[in-house]
């Protein structure tokens, strides 16, 4: 592994633990340390303690959606921002809803406040309260089911792909939970939840081998119990975090570590940042498109003074990019994997970039490709890139005025392999 | 059933490769010249986790993982008469209530199960003494096929498992098969055209991973068209953007290393992929008016757009909807129905005056159907479902239909029409033999007259 500099490894540690790496940044823990690793190993402890970003705004106006999807992407923006606003994300692609179901976006950015609260806090308070939580109740049809024809959207989902994973439990699981689940209301204007208990579970059920007349915190304790909860969820995390799946001895050492941590999460990321594959496991993932979406925001910097209209975040291009907040493709959330270096995700953010570059100001200096690299916060540059940057800025350079140049510089490096990879 | 049901040379297995990222130089190359990312993509997801894992005890069948597809009868040239048709495939997400859209009104055992979530049949398009449609589905009623019963023999009630099923082609979900169906279909019948099949709406799918064609998703036209208002600068921009996509994979290793350099590789590719989208969709004018402003009505205009192009795309995949309706099933699946029949009145007329209608079959898939006893006011997951056509095929109701009184142990219906055998009849309309793409012993289903 080549190019293990102190700038290379603060930018890989920044990148991965929040939405915004910017040059100022990488700076502050690269220069001047003792060496590459000791930079890294503060940048870490930096992101692992940054204060929580608090949910903004804290109430939404009359049509909220817009004002508590720009609330979130500048919390994702602040430099201020570290691992807890990454992990508040992740929580939100783990217990995918979606506003198109649940349709009332101040039970949504309630929600998101919530994970917000246990973004670094405890797995098992988080369950039980997003069990409960009136947007989910309202996406998975918790609400209003009765036990004497009980739906069975939330006890399947709770079990494959919150909690335990597939193959963990059996259709009787599923009726149970069902069963166990059943007699919550969410009053839809209100957000208010109530138990009714006439539509709740009277006599007893078999729930992953626990027999009894389980209530939705049995259902959450039998869950937490589960061999496979701990195991599961951790490695979801350690794949959002290091880039690449666990393997299977390291998905069973992370799910003891999470699980004799009582299910509290910031012993489990502190295992996973600490731990020295960390630092190799560097480009191994792509971006999101919610992570090269802040990320490109802040390398194409702030408005001229005279672009009155300009510096916009645009972040209704979020959904061109097939991830706008709060509108996952489905209660899996979003899919880790190549499909985001797509020709068609690829086109999609070649669009923004070059849309969104015409209000910059022309980058000045002696050497333009390297500017524009550090401006993205890009340390690990293959030569092949370098050299068509360098291509791209001489071509034109005599015939183009400085700000086609600067755009199409700008453009050709946010959209380079090495800014599309985490 | 095993992998080795599949014909071998469509199934690329990755020898004990659970990593895609694993993958060898030359496979990765040639699983990307596919500009099949999204294939890979899938690949890497939780939910599909199960798509790299062979069964237990299969073998390595020494042969080329991704050898070329035969180049038999239903080769480029296609069967007879068959070369210009285009198949479009409608899948309509989250499980769709077949029973609520083509409903046995009838049937005394059908209305008490449903009771809680029963229409009138005077608010129905009742068709005959014992079958009706959906209102909304009216103004096409005479020109839709039905294929009743349309599931798998051992089914399983998991969104994620069901729909890897229905993407791959592979009834009971454990061949191990990296590519999708459609995928399959197309490096069967690719003929050399730059793009076989597109994805419209829903970004890429794991049901056109192909070996060998092309296909791509095709993002939403006015970002795109954006960057075009300025032909100087958009000549001068795709020249840094060709020399960056060109640019010969990296000799030094960065990151990761292997793991590095293969995700490099592909974001190039991604970067020569948009280019050419950004050609194809420079070609497309503004959509015809004749059609409703709904989601689904839009899609079919685009899809009729690019057929006109006449560049040579054979499959156009549709994911729509939110039919998961375990609340409010009535509402719901009644509004999905008004934008569809809406919608396929416009494609249907916008065919006939395009000259096209001979040549353009619609069919719809779904992960299963729901439950035949309805809860509280919807109903869970279920298995077999009523899946709907459109074309110049026999129309009417065909397969058999399902039994309410014989239901499984999750008191689901069972299957009365292989998923394989409807999907042979779906490969057989754009001349792909089905044993070239499915198990053995798939058949096309007779009495549609495809």
């Amino acid at each position: 592994m080549a190019q293990e500099t102190a700038h290379a490894l603060v930018s890989h540690v920044i990148r991965r633990l929040t939405f915004s790496p910017t040059k100022e940044l990488v700076e502050r823990f690269a220069k001047g340390a003792a060496s590459p690793q000791a930079a890294a190993k503060s940048a870490i402890e930096w992101a692992l303690s940054a204060p929580p970003r608090p949910l903004t705004p804290e109430t939404l106006p009359e049509d909220g959606w817009d004002p508590s999807l720009r609330g979130w992407l500048g919390n994702m923006s602040s430099p201020e921002a570290g691992l807890h606003e990454k992990m508040t994300w992740f929580w939100h692609s783990h217990f995918a809803n979606s506003s198109e179901k649940v349709g009332n976006q101040n039970l949504l950015h309630a929600q998101q406040g919530l994970f917000r609260k246990h973004a670094l806090g405890n797995f098992g308070k988080l369950l039980r309260e997003i069990s409960t939580d009136p947007a989910m109740l309202l996406y998975l049809d918790g609400s209003g089911s009765n036990v004497s024809a009980p739906n069975e959207n939330y006890a399947r989902e709770v079990m494959e792909l919150f909690t335990l994973g597939r193959g963990s439990f059996s259709e009787d699981d599923v009726k149970s939970g069902a069963l166990a689940l059943a007699g919550w209301n969410v009053d839809y204007e209100t957000g208010k939840v109530t138990f009714d208990a006439s539509a709740a579970l009277g006599g007893e059920v078999l729930f992953l081998g626990r027999r009894g007349r389980l209530s939705v915190d049995d259902v959450v304790a039998t869950l937490l119990a589960h061999p496979n909860c701990a195991p599961y969820v951790a490695s979801k995390i350690y794949a959002y975090i290091a880039g690449a799946p666990p393997t299977k001895e390291r998905a069973a050492e992370l799910g003891k570590v999470f699980r004799s941590a009582n299910y509290e999460i910031a012993p489990l990321l502190a295992d996973i940042v600490n731990s020295p594959e960390f630092l190799s496991l560097r480009l191994n993932r792509p971006r999101y498109p919610i992570e090269w979406f802040v990320a490109a925001y802040g390398a194409l910097g702030t408005p001229r003074e005279d672009a009155k209209d300009g510096g916009d975040m645009q972040p209704w291009n979020l959904q061109q990019l097939d991830q706008l907040p709060y509108k996952p493709p489905n209660v899996a959330g979003w899919p880790p994997g190549p499909k985001w270096l797509s020709p068609s995700q690829q086109l999609t953010r070649l669009a923004y970039a070059w849309g969104n570059s015409w209000w910059i100001r022309p980058i000045e200096g002696s050497d333009l490709v390297a500017t524009v690299l550090q401006r993205c916060a890009l340390h690990e540059v293959s030569e092949a890139t370098r050299s068509a940057l360098h291509d791209a800025a001489l071509a034109t350079a005599g015939s183009a005025d400085a700000l086609s140049v600067s755009r199409r510089l700008l453009t050709a490096a946010l959209c380079s392999p090495e800014f599309s990879l985490a | 059933m095993n992998e080795h049901d599949f014909p071998q040379n469509q199934n690329p297995s990755l020898d004990g490769a659970r990593n895609p990222l694993a993958l060898s130089r030359r496979q990765l190359l040639q699983l990307l010249g596919a500009g099949s990312l999204a294939a890979l993509g899938s690949a890497c997801t939780q939910t599909s986790d199960a798509a790299l894992k062979k069964p237990a005890g299969s073998k390595s069948t020494g042969k080329s993982p991704v050898a070329k597809p035969s180049a038999g009868a239903a080769g480029a040239a296609g069967l007879r008469g068959t070369n210009n048709r285009v198949l479009v495939v409608l899948e309509l997400q989250g499980g769709h209530d077949g029973f609520s859209m083509l409903v046995p009104y009838a049937d005394d055992r059908f209305r008490k199960l449903r009771d809680r979530v029963w229409t009138d049949p005077k608010d129905l398009h009742v068709l005959d003494d014992r079958y009706a449609l959906s209102k909304g589905l009216e103004p096409v009623a005479k020109r839709l096929s039905f294929i009743e019963g349309v599931g798998v023999g051992k089914p399983n009630l998991s969104h994620f498992d069901m729909l890897q099923r229905w993407w791959q082609g592979d009834p009971e979900g454990n061949a191990g098969l990296l590519t999708g169906f459609l995928g399959r279909c197309c490096d069967a019948s690719a003929g050399g055209e730059p793009v076989t099949a597109v994805s419209l709406g829903g970004g890429s799918t794991p049901s056109l991973i192909s070996t060998k064609a092309t296909t791509v998703a095709l993002p939403a036209l006015d970002a795109v068209r954006d960057i075009s208002k300025n032909e100087e600068e958009q000549r001068r921009l795709k020249k840094a953007m060709q020399t960056l996509a060109g640019a010969r994979t990296d000799a030094e290793k960065l990151g990761s290393g292997k793991d590095t350099e293969q995700l490099m590789a592909m974001a190039r590719r991604g970067l020569t992929g948009s280019l050419d989208l950004a050609a194809m969709v420079g070609r497309i004018g503004e959509p015809p008016k004749s059609y409703p402003d709904n989601d689904i009505a839009q899609t079919l205009a685009l899809t009729r757009q690019l057929i006109s192009l006449e560049a040579g795309i054979k499959i156009f995949h549709i994911p729509w909807g939110s039919f998961d309706t375990h609340t409010n099933e009535v509402g719901t699946h009644a509004d999905h129905m008004n934008r569809l029949g809406a919608g396929l009145e416009a494609f249907a007329k916008d065919l006939e005056a395009s000259g096209l209608s001979d040549r353009v079959l619609l069919a719809s898939t779904s992960e299963f159907g729901r439950r035949a006893e309805a809860n509280q006011s919807g109903t869970d997951h279920g298995t077999a479902s009523t899946m709907l056509m459109m074309g110049p095929i026999k129309t009417g109701r065909h397969g058999q239909p399902v039994n309410f009184k014989a239901l499984d142990n999750e008191g689901n219906v069972k299957a009365t029409t292989m998923m394989t055998d409807y999907y042979a009849t779906l490969a057989s309309w754009i001349g792909v033999r089905p044993e070239d793409v499915l198990p053995k012993n798939s058949h096309a289903i007779s009495t549609l007259s495809i």
